[in-house]
């Protein structure tokens, strides 16, 4: 037992001695006091009453007398929630090891809960005492104690476990109701938790999944709940858009239905973060190879055409660059429909103008002509009219121009312009978009100009175009362009006009998708348009069969637009997909291109990239 | 060579219609001509492309001609800059920009002023007040005096926030007491070589409005706004730009030194607020004797355009709407000059010495930061250089009609500059 002293004076320590029963002996605690008062001693006073109490069972003015109780049978059982345990049996011994008859067991559950048949049972002649426990509802440990007043070793506990009773419940914890891409796992994995009738999880139950909407599948038929009675399970969406459902069943309970809704959208498939040294420009991807520009200064001049080997999956590996001495920016860049011709514009340099290379195989271009013209060229459209490639390039600053060039002595080392269109130098001309015989040209404030440059409907051709209308608009600031022939309802109605509004590069931009009923070329009447908040639109590529339109959107990303039907007013509903491949901050797309069915995607910011495609 | 000197020609055309009949219509007509020229050996810690770079060129040679005839009511102001013959690369000064340079001061056109002022037009018609009216080449009533006639050589980050330069510009202005308001009608687009005229097409696409108040001698404060339409694509199809400008300026004898001090704020906005840039600069001057300290601080953002191999040089007309991010300069300039030459002598010659330091923050994250740019973000230049110069009056330069010489305290006309 322990006993406690207080001193003559606050000022002394308290003795606190521990219980050393049948001895009478102290051993004093190492607790000092020094200068502390009454009142901080109150805890210390607490705590000895408690170790009091644990010394003795309670009982204080019993002696001390020779012998032990020890545990004979029950000890460490298991069983189910809210039964009844095996009995607990203890056997009391005297001196040296004769039994104790008549001896009093004290029973007490002392943590876990539950309850004991009887608080005090009576040694018998072999000094055996035994009650039973009951578990209580919650799983885990119980322990149950058993003292024998009196004696010197007069304590003993027994421990048993109480386990889940059988599944009762259960219940959806994760997963539930997410939206996810088409085709691809979901973010967050399937959950189930499992539960008994006092809520108690359950481990080690078996969980089935079935895909019963939508399609796609788990990535397990069955799992087993864990030991915090959990069930996961990883689903792969369908490979169409719409409704999707899962259930997970517990034998003998109710089936449980997940839902998520598959969409489409870009998916990241490779490339970014190789062009570190330089910010990205235009590209262009033909016969396995990706080509791409570079733009401004970095930590190197945008001098340099990238060359990208695509693998088996469309993947890019960088395999080559070309270095053109003396230009700032590639701006354009465009292979051949043929394959054979690599061209490309230049900026900001003394080598501006148009650049010519052949490709003699795929990826292995070989400089063969250029054209130089001293304020540079803004864009370059490659186009066959008559059976002759020709190049409709974008001369700006000084006296802004559409100039032709006739590539077909280009293998000589010559560059035949053969016409020079004058824009009105209202901030010029930006891009041509070639088809049937028409050039349309994106000249800024200006507007639209449609030429016939071979078409024959107004008398043009290559050499001497002819204006077929002109029209301002679309934002002012006219960008690029795409003439969208429609292969599901063989309409040429649409154009989609690129506005480019004030950006910061990099960081900032704005623009919007006009689209313009160009039905009567010389009349184009604006129908609807697009606005994507908080950026600006650049370049575009379609995939007219699938009646979609594909835009870099600088820090926006890339996009996708459904174009099919009717085009009005807000075209916001037609959204089908975004995505900034770099990530935000790390985003600035200048242009997109469609090939193999994986869209390329060259980032100012952030490199060259494959996606697939919503 | 024959079309660079064609500004030759139409100054001496103009001159030689002007000045005559003023000889002639009064018995004393004032004419007034002085010259400078700074040789200057700059050398500056961090260029575009990263490195160091030191250079000698002669700066600010101009040659000025004053005028005035029919008892003061008809003034001239000429002033012919040969930047575009010294330094037709520019000059070397961290943070400067426009008219296609960057990180060198542009050179301005030959004929960097040229106008002809009638003053108090109205004579006793209009009581007290006076009318004048400017018209010709030169500064639109916006903003401070040109940095040439002000203390610092070095020309200041935000030359293209606080003044508005070589516009064919009719100015009509009116006094009334203390208090002149300017109103005028100008080309927007700036020069992009100095033998380059504004063009006449384009003249009243852009206004300024200044008012001005001088409640004691050599002090003054004024508050301007203008609004010009395309002044980096000169065809006309660039973005405009929406300034405001606020100063206070004092430059007087105190005992027997002259004060100078000036303070200012300004604000350009573009692409109606998509991009704003802003400056505050203050910066003082004392001149005793033949010592002149001076200081300046400069807070001043600068738009980073697409940049040539050249990297001191941005691609001009501009083509697109778009910059590469803004850059906020924030500079501390010190420097003094210590006067040679003989006193009460109209030549002045002055060898000083300048130093800038400071630092150089992207503040929008765009594609072309100092980093980048410089592989820095510190601003540090070091000038030493020589000021020769001959009978240049106290013309501040951008000040017409009868702000020419208000708010001078007597005598003190030909202590230009600080």
């Amino acid at each position: 037992m322990a006993t406690f002293s207080m001193p003559a004076t606050s000022r002394e320590c308290p003795t606190i001695t521990r219980c050393e029963p049948g001895h009478g002996s102290t051993i004093p605690f190492s607790l000092t006091c020094g200068t502390m008062k009454t009142a901080r001693l109150l805890p210390r006073f607490i705590l000895l009453m408690f170790s009091s109490m644990a010394c003795g069972g309670g009982d204080t003015n019993s002696p001390a007398v020779e012998g032990v109780i020890a545990r004979v049978t029950g000890d460490g059982q298991s069983a189910t929630v809210g039964t009844a345990l095996q009995p607990y049996q203890v056997k009391v011994t005297g001196q040296g090891t004769a039994p104790t008859a008549g001896a009093t067991v004290q029973w007490a559950v002392v943590s876990g809960g539950g309850s004991v048949s009887a608080a005090t049972s009576v040694t018998d002649a072999a000094g055996l005492a035994e009650i039973t426990a009951t578990i209580s509802n919650v799983i885990g440990a119980q322990v149950v104690r058993a003292v024998a007043p009196g004696l010197i070793d007069s304590l003993v506990t027994f421990t048993s476990t109480g386990t889940a009773d059988v599944p009762a419940l259960a219940q959806k914890t994760a997963g539930d109701g997410q939206t996810g891409t088409k085709a691809l796992p979901l973010s967050t994995a399937l959950a189930v938790r499992v539960t008994d009738q006092f809520g108690n999880v359950v481990a080690g139950v078996t969980v089935s999944w079935l895909v019963i909407q939508g399609g796609g599948a788990v990535a397990s038929l069955t799992s087993i709940t864990s030991g915090a009675g959990l069930a996961t399970v990883t689903w792969t969406l369908g490979a169409s858009a719409g409704a999707s459902a899962v259930t997970a069943t517990v034998a003998g309970l109710a089936p449980l239905t997940f839902t998520a809704t598959a969409v489409n959208s870009f998916v990241v498939l490779s490339g970014g973060s190789n062009v570190p040294e330089r910010y990205g420009s235009d590209l262009w991807v033909a016969d396995g190879y990706g080509y791409s520009g570079t733009w401004g200064f970095r930590s190197r001049a945008g001098n340099a055409v990238k060359i990208w080997q695509l693998n088996g999956t469309g993947a890019p590996t960088l395999v080559d660059s070309i270095i053109t001495v003396g230009i700032g920016t590639v701006s354009d860049i465009e292979v051949s429909p043929d394959g054979r011709w690599l061209v490309f514009t230049a900026e900001g340099g003394s080598e501006n103008g148009i650049h010519v290379f052949e490709l003699t195989a795929p990826g292995v271009p070989v400089f063969r002509a250029k054209s130089l013209v001293g304020t540079g060229l803004h864009t370059g459209t490659l186009a066959v009219i008559g059976g002759k490639l020709y190049a409709f390039t974008a001369k700006d600053p000084g006296s802004p121009a559409l100039i032709i060039y006739d590539l077909s002595q280009a293998a000589s080392g010559v560059l035949t312009p053969v016409s020079s269109t004058p824009i009105p130098p209202n901030y010029g001309i930006h891009d041509t978009f070639v088809r049937d015989g028409y050039a349309f040209v994106f000249a800024w404030d200006e507007g639209l100009y449609i030429f016939d440059v071979g078409n024959g409907s107004n008398g043009g051709s290559v050499a001497a175009p002819v204006q077929v209308s002109h029209t301002a608009g679309f934002g002012g600031e006219t960008h690029n362009g795409w003439w969208f022939h429609n292969p599901t309802t063989n309409e040429k109605k649409y154009l989609f006009i690129g506005e480019e509004g004030p950006g910061g590069v990099g960081t900032s931009s704005s623009g919007d998708i006009h689209v313009v009923d160009v039905s009567n070329l010389s009349a184009p009447v604006e129908v609807a348009s697009f606005h994507l908040p908080g950026a600006g639109v650049h370049n575009f590529w379609m995939d007219e069969p699938a009646q979609r339109l594909y835009a870099a959107y600088y820090n926006g990303g890339v996009v996708a637009l459904d174009v099919s039907g009717t085009l009005s007013g807000n075209l916001g509903s037609r959204l089908i997909s975004q995505l900034k491949p770099g990530g935000t901050g790390q985003t600035y797309v200048w242009g997109v291109m469609l090939y193999n069915g994986s869209l390329y995607v060259s980032d100012m910011l952030s490199g060259f990239w494959q996606l697939s495609v919503p | 060579m024959i079309a660079s000197h064609r500004w030759l020609l139409r100054v001496a055309l103009l001159v030689a219609s002007v000045t005559p009949p003023l000889l002639q219509a009064q018995d004393r007509p004032e004419v007034r001509i002085g010259t400078q020229a700074i040789g200057l050996l700059t050398s500056v810690e961090d260029i575009p492309g990263r490195g160091s770079l030191t250079e000698a060129r002669i700066v600010q040679p101009v040659v000025m001609l004053h005028a005035g005839a029919l008892h003061g009511h008809l003034r001239f102001t000429g002033t012919l800059n040969l930047e575009g013959q010294t330094i037709p690369r520019g000059e070397l000064a961290p943070g400067a920009w426009g008219e296609g340079y960057n990180d060198r001061r542009h050179p301005h056109t030959y004929a960097h002023e040229l106008l002809l002022s009638g003053i108090d037009l109205l004579g006793p018609f209009d009581g007290a007040g006076r009318l004048s009216l400017t018209a010709g080449k030169g500064f639109a009533p916006f903003g401070s005096d040109d940095p040439m006639s002000r203390p610092v050589v070095r020309y200041p980050v935000n030359h293209h926030l606080a003044q508005v330069l070589e516009r064919a510009v009719v100015i009509a202005g009116y006094r009334a007491g203390p208090v002149f308001l300017e109103g005028a009608l100008f080309n927007g687009d700036e020069p992009e070589r100095p033998d380059q005229w504004p063009r006449v097409s384009r003249f009243g696409d852009s206004w300024s409005v200044r008012l001005t108040a001088l409640p004691a001698m050599g002090v003054e404060f004024s508050v301007s706004r203008a609004k010009i339409h395309s002044p980096e694509h000169r065809p006309g199809a660039g973005k405009d730009a929406w300034k405001w400008h606020l100063a206070a300026r004092a430059d007087r004898m105190v005992g027997r030194v002259r004060l100078y001090g000036l303070a200012e704020w300004a604000r350009t906005e573009e692409a109606d607020g998509f991009f704003v840039f802003s400056s505050l600069l203050a910066e003082m001057a004392a001149r005793r004797g033949r010592h002149r300290p001076y200081y300046r601080f400069e807070r001043s953002d600068r738009p980073e355009d697409l940049r040539t191999l050249d990297l001191f040089r941005s691609v001009r007309p501009h083509l697109e709407n778009s910059i590469l991010g803004i850059t906020r300069f924030t500079l501390h300039t010190v420097g003094y000059g210590f006067a040679v030459g003989p006193r009460a002598s109209p030549l002045v010659l002055e060898p000083f010495v300048e130093a800038t330091l400071g630092s150089a923050q992207s503040l929008d994250g765009g594609v072309l930061t100092p980093g980048i740019l410089y592989g820095t973000t510190s601003v540090r230049s070091l000038s030493v250089g020589l000021r020769a110069a001959w009978g240049m009056a106290g013309h501040r330069m951008g000040r017409y009609g009868d702000l020419l010489d208000a708010g001078h305290e007597p005598g003190m006309s030909h202590d230009h500059p600080m």
